[in-house]
C-alpha cells in the first residue's frame, strides 16, 4: 500500500480534476438527506455526514435499469455505465461492493454489475466520527478499513492521509502527482490516533461468530414470532442495506419500444414468493424476516463465503417500527 | 442531475454496449398450438435461427418470454430432440394469459436451459415410477419419452391424475403407451360416466398400485399438497429418501441464482434445482 | 407524566392478569430517546410499557396486521389520532368494537426528534446523554446527565400537533389522565402554502419531491387505513403501476393512495414520519382532508355510527358535474 498526504485545499484541486470524468459525491438535499449525486459544482459536496442515506450499491445496481430493449428489428443490448469516480464512500459501503461482486460473479457473471464495477473507482472517506448505529467493527471491518476501496482518505487536521489500495487508485494519484506528498512522522501519528479514537466510539457490538453458530439451530425459535409482530412489512431495511441485492424483472412499454427492466425488490414483501397458483412458501412476516436474516448470516456465508452485512446500521436507523437487527441477533446468540 | 429519477432506457452517454447480456433470449416461432384442456395449451416451438440449439435434459427448464408481458419458467413437454420443443402451459397469470392469446406464426423468446435436470445416467438399469398430477405432467412426459427412447430402464410406470376427465392432458396418448410396454395408471378425483380407470386422488392410487421399491426410483411432480402425500405414501411403501425425486416449483425470475427469490435455505431452486431428492430436501428448511 | 406511565402499567397489568385481553399493544422504551411498538403478553411485560412524547407510531395499524380470532380481545394504547383511526376501522367493518379494549392517552403533542436533536446539538448536548423526556404544562423537559433542558412545547413538537383538534382520544375504554383541549385552530397553513403556487410551480414542487420516492411502501404499510390484501401496485393483470421507480409511476402511486384515502385519512401523518426520504406526504393528505371538509362537511373517524364518506351519499351532496 502506498501512503501519501494531501493538503485540504489541494483536495479541492484533486476533485476538480476528477470532475472531467464523472464525479459522484455526497450532497445534502432539501430535506437534509445526504445522497450520492453527480456533481459539477464542488461546493455542493458535503464532508459533514455519518453516511449517505442510500448505500453506494445504488450506483452499481441502479434501482431501475434496462436489461435489454426491443423494437421491430429485435432485441438490443443496453449501454452500461461510463467511467467515473465515487468520492466519499465509507469503508462499510466499499466492503459491500466486494460482497455484491462475489454474488454477481458466481456461476454466470452479470455483466451489468461487473461493467460498472470496472468503470467506477471508489475513493473512501474514513469515519473519524462513527454514527451511533454503526457496528462495522463486529464484522471484521472498521472505520478506517480499506477493503474494496481504490484509496482511503482520513482527515488528520490540516491534511488528509491517503492510503492508495489499488492500481486505479495509483493511477489517480500519479496523474495528480503534484498535489500529493510523502507523509511525515507526525502525519502517521495523527492518522494512528484518529483511527484509535474512531474505533473507541463504536458503541454497538455483536458477537457474529457466536450468532452464526447459533443460527444453525434457531430456525424454529420463538424470536422470529416476536420480531415479526412489530415489523409492518415495508422494504426499507432491504432497500437501504448495502448488501441486499434481490431484484425483479418486468417488461415495460415506452414510446413504442418494449424494455425489460430490472428493479430492486424486497424479500419482505408478501408478493416476493407468491406463486400464481396462490401458494406462498413464506406466507407471513415471520417466515420472511427469518429468511432475510438467514440469507444474510448463513446462506450467503455458505454460498460465497461472506456475511451479507457490513455493520452500517441503516436498517435499524430507518426502520419505522424500531426493529433492531443487532438486538434480534444478540438474542439468537444468547439462546 | 438526479441519478435515480428516470431510468436510463439503455442509453448512457459514453457508455459501453454490453456484448454479452445473460438475460437475452432467442426468438422462436410457434409452429403448432393444441388446446389440451380448458385452460392448458401446448405450443410447438422452433428456434428461428436453425443453427442455434437448445439442448436440455429432462427436468431442466426454459425461461419463455412473451415480450411486453414478461417471462416465465417452463419445463419442456417433449423429450430432448432435434428441431422442435413442445411446451405445455396452464393459463395462470399475466404472461401465460398473453401466451395463450398467441397463434401459429407468432414469436416467443426463449432462454435456457437452466437448472439441474434429472440424474438420468444414475437411473440406468432401474425401474422408474413417475407420479404426476394436473399440470405436473410435462417434465415427467419428457423424462418418460427420453427413457423409452434410450431403452436403458428396466420398467416404466406412469401414475397420473387430474381433477376431472376434462383436465387430463393427452389421455388418449398416455393410454396408448400401454401398447409400448409402459404401465399407465390414470385417475380422476370424482366418478364420471364412461370412466373405467381409478377414481380417487393420485396418492391413493399410488398406494393401491403399491409398486415394489426394490431397484426403483420414484419421480413426482405436481401441486405441493399432492407431493406431500405422495412422499408420505412412498415412504410407507418402503422407498428410501434417496429413491424419491421431485421437481420443486418456486416463483423464479432470473433463473441464474442472482435475484434471490427462489431460495429454499441456502439452495436456489433455479440453479441447484428444480430436481431434488427427498434425501436432499429433508436437509432444507420447509419453505417450498 | 410519571403518573401516566404508572397508571398505564397498572391498568395493563390488571387487564392481562384478569385475562381480559390476549395481549396489549403499546410502546416500550428502547433508549431514553427512542421508543417502539411493544406487545405485552403478561403482567411482567406490562411493566415494560412506556409512554413519552416520542410515541409517534399509530398502533392501530397492528389491528389490521393481526388476526383476532373468535373469543379473543386485544388491548391497544391510543392517542387522539390513533383512536380516530380505530373508529374509522370500526366504521368500515374491519375491527369489531367488542374485540378491542382501548387504553386512551390524552396526547400533549409528539416531539419532532430531528428538531430535538438539532436543538440539543446547538446547545452542545449529546443526544446519547439524555436520560428521559416528558411533557407537562406546555413545557417539554429533557433530562440529561448534566441537568434538565426545557423547551417550549410549540417549538419542539410536530407542526401538525399544534393544530390538532382531537388530542384526547375520541373513543376509549380507559382514559389515563385528564382530558386535553386543542391548542389552536386548524388553519391548514401548510396546505395553503402549496395552493398559493400556480400550477406550474406546484407541479415542479411535487415532481421534485416525488422523484425521491424509492417505493419502499413504508407509507402504505404504517397507515392503519391501508389494509387492502392486494394493493393496486401489486396487481399485474392489468398492471396499473409499473415496477420501474420513475417519477411518473411514483406520482401515480401516491396520488392514487391519496384518493383511496379520501374521507378515510385521519391525519396522523404516520406516513410522512416513516418516509426515509423525507417526502412531505402530510401536505397531500391534508389537502384531501381540507377538500373533503369543504365539499362534504365530513371528518373521518369521529363516530362509530357514522357511515364512510364514499360509501354513502346525502341528497345535499354537491353535483356541479351533472350539467
Amino acid at each position: 500500500m502506498i501512503n501519501k498526504v494531501i493538503k485540504k485545499r489541494d483536495l479541492q484541486k484533486f476533485l476538480r480534476n476528477l470532475r472531467t470524468k464523472k464525479l459522484y459525491a455526497p450532497v445534502k438535499d432539501e430535506e437534509g438527506k445526504i445522497e450520492f449525486k453527480l456533481v459539477n459544482d464542488l461546493k455542493e459536496i458535503t464532508f459533514e455526514f455519518t453516511n449517505t442515506l442510500k448505500p453506494v450499491k445504488s450506483l452499481f445496481i441502479p434501482q431501475t435499469e434496462t436489461i435489454f430493449m426491443t423494437d421491430k428489428k429485435g432485441i438490443h443490448p443496453p449501454k452500461v455505465s461510463n467511467l467515473g469516480v465515487v468520492f466519499g464512500v465509507r469503508p462499510c459501503d466499499a466492503k459491500s461492493i466486494q460482497v455484491l461482486t462475489k454474488v454477481f460473479e458466481k456461476d454466470r457473471e452479470d455483466p451489468y454489475f461487473l461493467q460498472r464495477k470496472k468503470d467506477l473507482s471508489m475513493i473512501g472517506l474514513a469515519c473519524t466520527s462513527p454514527g451511533e448505529n454503526c457496528f462495522c467493527s463486529s464484522l471484521g471491518l472498521g472505520p478506517f478499513s480499506t477493503d474494496g476501496l481504490d484509496m482511503l482518505l482520513a482527515d488528520i487536521g490540516e491534511k488528509y492521509y491517503v492510503e492508495v489500495v489499488s492500481k486505479s487508485g495509483k493511477k489517480l494519484v500519479e496523474s495528480n502527482q503534484e498535489l500529493f506528498s510523502e507523509p511525515t512522522k507526525a502525519d502517521r501519528k495523527l492518522r494512528k490516533k484518529a483511527q484509535q479514537n474512531a474505533e473507541k466510539k463504536i458503541a454497538r457490538k455483536l458477537d457474529v461468530e457466536r450468532v452464526t453458530a447459533k443460527l444453525k439451530h434457531a430456525f424454529e425459535s420463538a424470536i422470529w414470532d416476536e420480531v415479526s409482530k412489530i415489523c409492518v412489512g415495508c422494504g426499507i431495511c432491504t432497500y437501504f442495506c448495502p448488501t441486499c441485492h434481490c431484484f425483479d424483472l418486468t417488461d415495460e412499454f415506452l414510446e413504442g419500444k418494449i424494455f425489460r427492466v430490472r428493479t430492486w425488490d424486497s424479500c419482505t414483501f408478501p408478493y416476493f414468493t407468491l406463486q400464481s397458483s396462490g401458494h406462498n412458501p413464506r406466507p407471513t412476516r415471520r417466515e420472511r424476516i427469518r429468511n432475510r436474516i438467514y440469507h444474510k448470516f448463513q446462506y450467503l456465508l455458505e454460498n460465497i463465503g461472506e456475511i451479507g452485512c457490513v455493520g452500517c446500521g441503516r436498517c435499524l436507523e430507518n426502520c419505522p417500527s424500531g426493529v433492531n437487527l443487532i438486538e434480534v441477533l444478540s438474542r439468537v446468540g444468547k439462546s | 442531475m438526479s441519478i435515480r429519477c428516470e431510468f436510463d432506457r439503455g442509453i448512457i452517454e459514453g457508455g459501453e454496449i454490453l456484448t454479452e447480456y445473460i438475460y437475452s433470449p432467442k426468438p422462436a416461432l410457434i409452429k403448432q398450438v393444441k388446446q389440451e384442456t380448458s385452460d392448458i395449451k401446448s405450443f410447438e416451438l422452433e428456434l428461428k435461427d436453425k443453427k442455434e440449439k437448445l439442448n436440455f435434459i429432462p427436468g431442466q427448464y426454459l425461461e419463455v418470454s412473451v415480450l411486453g408481458a414478461g417471462e416465465f419458467p417452463v419445463s419442456p413437454f417433449s423429450p430432448p430432440a432435434k428441431g422442435r420443443i413442445e411446451i405445455c402451459v396452464k393459463k395462470m397469470g399475466k404472461v401465460t394469459t398473453a401466451l395463450h392469446r398467441l397463434e401459429v406464426g407468432e414469436t416467443v423468446w426463449v432462454r435456457g436451459p437452466y437448472g439441474n435436470g434429472f440424474p438420468v445416467k444414475e437411473w440406468e438399469g432401474k425401474k422408474l415410477i413417475l407420479i404426476g398430477g394436473g399440470i405436473g405432467l410435462p417434465p415427467l412426459r419428457s423424462l418418460l419419452y427420453y427413457t423409452m427412447d434410450k431403452r436403458k430402464c428396466k420398467e416404466l410406470i406412469l401414475i397420473y391424475g387430474a381433477r376431472s376427465r376434462k383436465d387430463l392432458i393427452r389421455e388418449k396418448e398416455l393410454l396408448g403407451l400401454r401398447d409400448k410396454g409402459v404401465k399407465v395408471h390414470l385417475s380422476i378425483d370424482r366418478e364420471e360416466e364412461g370412466w373405467r380407470e381409478f377414481v380417487g386422488f393420485v396418492p391413493t392410487n399410488l398406494l393401491q398400485i403399491s409398486p415394489p421399491s426394490g431397484n426403483s426410483i420414484a419421480v413426482t411432480c405436481g401441486p405441493p399438497i399432492m407431493i406431500k402425500f405422495v412422499i408420505k405414501n412412498l415412504l410407507e411403501l418402503g422407498f428410501k429418501p434417496d429413491q424419491i425425486f421431485m421437481t420443486l416449483e418456486m416463483k423464479m425470475k432470473c433463473g441464474l441464482g442472482k435475484c434471490g427469490r427462489c431460495n429454499v435455505g441456502s439452495v436456489y431452486v433455479c440453479r441447484d434445482g428444480p430436481v431434488f431428492s427427498y434425501e436432499r430436501l429433508k436437509q432444507l428448511p420447509p419453505e417450498y | 407524566m410519571v403518573n401516566l406511565v404508572e397508571n398505564l402499567r397498572k391498568e395493563a397489568g390488571r387487564l392481562l392478569t384478569e385475562g381480559k385481553v390476549k395481549h396489549i399493544i403499546g410502546y416500550e422504551m428502547v433508549e431514553p430517546l427512542k421508543v417502539r411498538p411493544f406487545f405485552a403478553k403478561s403482567a411482567d411485560d406490562a411493566n415494560k410499557l412506556h409512554y413519552s412524547p416520542l410515541c409517534a407510531h399509530n398502533l392501530a395499524v397492528y389491528l389490521t396486521l393481526e388476526e383476532i380470532k373468535a373469543g379473543e380481545k386485544i388491548g391497544l394504547v391510543v392517542k387522539g389520532c390513533d383512536s380516530r383511526a380505530v373508529i374509522q376501522l370500526i366504521q368500515e367493518g374491519i375491527v369489531d368494537r367488542e374485540k378491542v379494549v382501548l387504553i386512551g392517552v390524552p396526547c400533549r403533542g409528539i416531539v419532532d426528534l430531528e428538531k430535538l436533536r438539532e436543538e440539543l446539538g446547538e446547545r452542545n448536548v449529546q443526544s446519547s446523554s439524555a436520560t428521559g423526556i416528558s411533557i407537562e404544562n406546555g413545557v417539554v423537559k429533557v433530562e440529561t446527565k448534566n441537568g434538565i433542558i426545557k423547551f417550549d412545547r410549540k417549538e419542539i413538537v410536530f407542526d401538525i400537533c399544534n393544530h390538532c383538534q382531537n388530542p384526547t382520544p375520541v373513543l376509549y375504554d380507559i382514559l389515563l389522565g385528564e382530558e386535553v383541549k386543542p391548542w389552536g385552530k386548524e388553519n391548514y397553513e401548510d396546505v395553503k402554502e402549496i395552493e398559493r403556487m400556480d400550477l406550474k410551480e406546484r407541479w415542479n414542487y411535487w415532481k421534485e419531491k416525488l422523484s425521491k420516492c424509492v417505493r419502499c411502501y413504508a407509507c402504505r404499510e404504517v397507515c392503519p387505513l391501508c389494509y387492502c390484501k392486494e394493493c393496486l401496485v401489486d396487481k399485474t393483470m392489468p398492471t396499473w403501476v409499473r415496477k420501474s421507480v420513475v417519477t411518473s409511476e411514483n406520482t401515480f402511486f401516491h396520488l392514487m393512495r391519496v384518493f383511496h384515502l379520501a374521507g378515510r385519512c385521519v391525519g396522523c401523518v404516520a406516513c410522512e414520519r416513516s418516509c426515509p426520504e423525507g417526502i412531505p406526504l402530510s401536505k397531500l393528505f391534508r389537502k384531501m382532508e381540507k377538500d373533503v371538509k369543504a365539499l362534504f362537511d365530513y371528518k373521518a373517524g369521529m363516530d362509530v355510527e357514522q357511515k364512510p364518506l364514499l360509501a354513502s351519499f346525502k341528497l345535499e351532496d354537491p353535483e356541479e358535474f351533472i350539467k
